[in-house]
């Protein structure tokens, strides 16, 4: 039996708005220490990996690992049916293979969600080292990749001088974002040498959806080698994508 | 213009019948005169036209007669939400099935599928799309018609002849005469009995009734024809569907489900190339061992409908990734007629994959006959026996030989060549342990 119970529904929202945006159906881990899910977009391009540990909930009920798999779309549909001030008790039987989602506010609504047999794909995450790591406000970063959009679907980042550049271009134009120390927007830069990647527009923009859960984001990446994007939301726990390159054209 | 024509029509054209031309190559079409092929095609598509139109002249040049209707019904698509619909009548009586059946007309030379549509003579009435729900003698008449399923003699009455305005260039569709209808009768008229019943079903959604029709085995014409009519849907939905847009939204509606299906299956285990030739036109398909996505690409050359003076092949294409896509793609119906293809195909193999097919039409092809000719090409393409390769490289060299275009510029144009070479997976940095 697994029963957890969250202060705010909205966090959960979020992390399923985090998932769904590039995975539509997961299997959630439930363990003694908490939650976690890792899991590849179809086109095994991106990569989410999710964890909400016991500290984060209430209270955190769970005796022994349980899976739980779910179709996203229907869990999202579930969730957008919150409101603010609920609280949100996620419940799951042992012989059971449904989801309890019960919002607990002025009322107490309770949905129940049949869950998927999806095997087992333990994922890994993927050991690379990065070269260099930038710390910017979730927001500044969306901005920069929407300005990226205008003009292309590919954006190339660089590092370098302790500044961080967003940069595309293509049949529609091009466009060039700098983001120093200085303006206070790069709140802080580590480097062993620069770093410049092209990544897919598509993907940065769907990883957004995660900005609602933190209001900084951390990028980490190295020259032509996939990029980490940390979200850590305050109430605990950690969104994190991974996101191939695309390598450039001769 | 001059009377150019007159020379290869001089037979026909003593009948007094009044001919028309525009051509987008005026001094190429008056040396050429139909005789030396200058522009390239393989027949000239105004005489082409232009036969087929005098041939029926003489039977419609008259502003009453009883035909075996296929049955067709044709809608318009100007003046929407009003819509000039009617019936499609040949002047004359017999098995006339075959001609409004393009999935029958695959193997058939071009001449007779001109012929076809020139033979149809198209009632017009003008009617707000939503007229189904009111009901009424015309609006039913032609819902019947539209679900026949065989030919029903009708007897058609024009408030003029069927001769006006019947323009010949040298690119368009055919597309036979027509005039506003004074009033038309279906003598009687056998009708599908599965489609009748989602006729009368006034709770079923329109898609769910096609998808429903298709499965149990009806061809996608037949349905593209009573969906047109609104004969589908929840009842206070229901409304005609302009014929061109009709046979998009069944062949994007059916190719959707079936995507969505196949998406519960494997991937293909290798690369799978397919390639076919037809009628001046070259198919291929490339099947890759991935998720599903799709793409599709046209080369027209210099001298073809939509590329009359390039120097070199216009290259167009759209795709879709896995989810699918929001906006309707710059290509055109075809590219739903040509995903249906590819999604039928797939489901019979029980795979997913993402595709690529690509199209290259040479100056010899006459005349762009329909969304229809793409979709029966696919599907035939898709009978033949697929050769099997490792990699992506070696299905580019194996079509190299096939295609016109060079495997580079295909690289260049397409989407999802380019993403398969250039975008890397999450799966490549994984180390080898990991994956086991």
């Amino acid at each position: 039996m697994f029963k957890a119970v969250l202060a705010d529904s909205r966090i959960w929202k979020n992390v399923i708005d985090s998932i769904s945006t590039l995975v539509e159906e997961g299997v959630f881990i439930a363990d003694p220490s908490g939650i976690r899910l890792r899991a590849m977009d179809p086109s095994r391009v991106a990569m989410v990996d999710m964890e909400l540990p016991k500290a984060a909930f209430e209270s955190y009920d769970c005796a022994q690992e349980m899976p739980i798999g779910v179709n996203f779309d229907d869990m999202k549909n579930i969730m957008k049916r919150t409101g603010s001030n609920e609280k949100l008790e996620l419940e799951k039987l042992d012989e059971e293979a449904r989801l309890k989602i019960r919002f607990k506010g002025k009322s107490s609504r309770t949905f129940s969600l049949p869950l998927l047999d999806l095997g087992k794909e333990e994922l890994s995450a993927p050991r690379i080292s990065f070269n260099a790591t930038l710390k910017i406000p979730a927001n500044t970063l969306m901005e920069a990749i929407k300005d990226a959009e205008v003009v292309s679907d590919f954006v190339k980042i660089t590092a370098e001088d302790n500044q961080m550049k967003i940069a595309a271009s293509g049949d529609r134009g091009e466009v060039d974002v700098v983001i120093t120390k200085e303006s206070g927007e790069l709140l802080s830069v580590e480097q062993k040498e620069g770093a410049h990647a092209l990544y897919s527009l598509t993907y940065l923009s769907k990883m957004m959806a995660a900005s609602s859960l933190s209001e900084i984001a951390v990028l980490m990446f190295s020259t032509d080698m996939p990029m980490r994007l940390d979200f850590n939301p305050s109430s605990g726990g950690k969104i994190v994508y991974y996101l191939a390159p695309r390598m450039e054209a001769e | 213009m001059d009377r150019w024509y007159s020379s290869f029509l001089s037979r026909e054209l003593s009948s007094g019948a009044d001919v028309r031309v525009r051509s987008k190559h005026t001094t190429l079409c008056i040396m050429c005169r139909g005789g030396r092929r200058l522009c390239g095609k393989s027949i000239c598509p105004i005489e082409l036209k232009a036969r087929a139109y005098i041939k029926n002249l003489n039977v419609i040049n008259t502003k009453e007669f009883v035909g075996s209707s296929p049955p067709s019904v044709f809608v318009g698509r100007f003046g929407y939400p009003y819509v000039f619909a009617g019936p499609m009548v040949p002047p004359f009586i017999g098995d006339t099935e075959v001609m409004d059946i393009p999935e029958a007309w695959f193997g058939k030379p071009v001449e007779t599928i001109v012929n076809y549509r020139y033979s149809l003579v198209r009632g017009t009435t003008r009617l707000p799309i939503d007229s189904v729900r009111r009901g009424g003698r015309v609006v039913e008449s032609l819902q019947e018609l539209s679900m026949g399923s065989s030919p029903a003699d009708t007897e058609v009455e024009f408030l003029k002849k069927p001769t006006d305005r019947v323009s010949f260039d040298d690119n368009s569709q055919p597309f036979g005469p027509s005039a506003p209808l004074k009033s038309f009768d279906v003598s009687s008229i056998r009708v599908d009995h599965r489609i009748e019943k989602a006729y009368y079903d006034v709770d079923l959604r329109a898609a769910e009734a096609v998808d429903d029709l298709y499965r149990s085995g009806l061809q996608v014409s037949r349905l593209q024809k009573a969906f047109s009519m609104g004969v589908f849907g929840l009842s206070r939905n229901r409304k005609m569907v302009p014929t061109r847009w009709g046979i998009t939204a069944v062949d994007s509606l059916l190719s959707k489900r079936l995507i969505d299906e196949i998406k519960a299956f494997e991937t293909v285990d290798k690369y799978m190339v397919y390639a076919h030739s037809y009628q001046h036109n070259t198919f291929a398909a490339i099947l890759m061992p991935r998720k599903w996505s799709f793409e599709w690409m046209e080369a027209w050359f210099p001298g073809t409908f939509w590329n009359l003076r390039g120097e070199d092949a216009a290259v167009i294409g759209d795709d879709e990734g896995y989810y699918g896509r929001k906006t309707y793609p710059d290509i055109g119906g075809c590219y739903f007629s040509t995903r249906l293809g590819v999604a039928e195909h797939l489901k019979r193999l029980k795979r997913q994959a993402t595709v690529l097919v690509v199209r290259e039409i040479m100056p010899e092809f006459p005349l762009p006959l329909g969304v229809w000719f793409v979709r029966e090409n696919v599907r035939s393409m898709f009978k033949g026996t697929p050769r099997i390769f490792e990699d992506l490289r070696s299905c580019l060299m194996y079509l190299k030989d096939f295609l016109v275009v060079p495997p580079s510029r295909w690289v260049e144009e397409s989407a999802l060549l380019r993403d398969t070479i250039l975008q890397r997976r999450i799966d490549d940095y994984f180390r080898r342990s990991d994956l086991t």
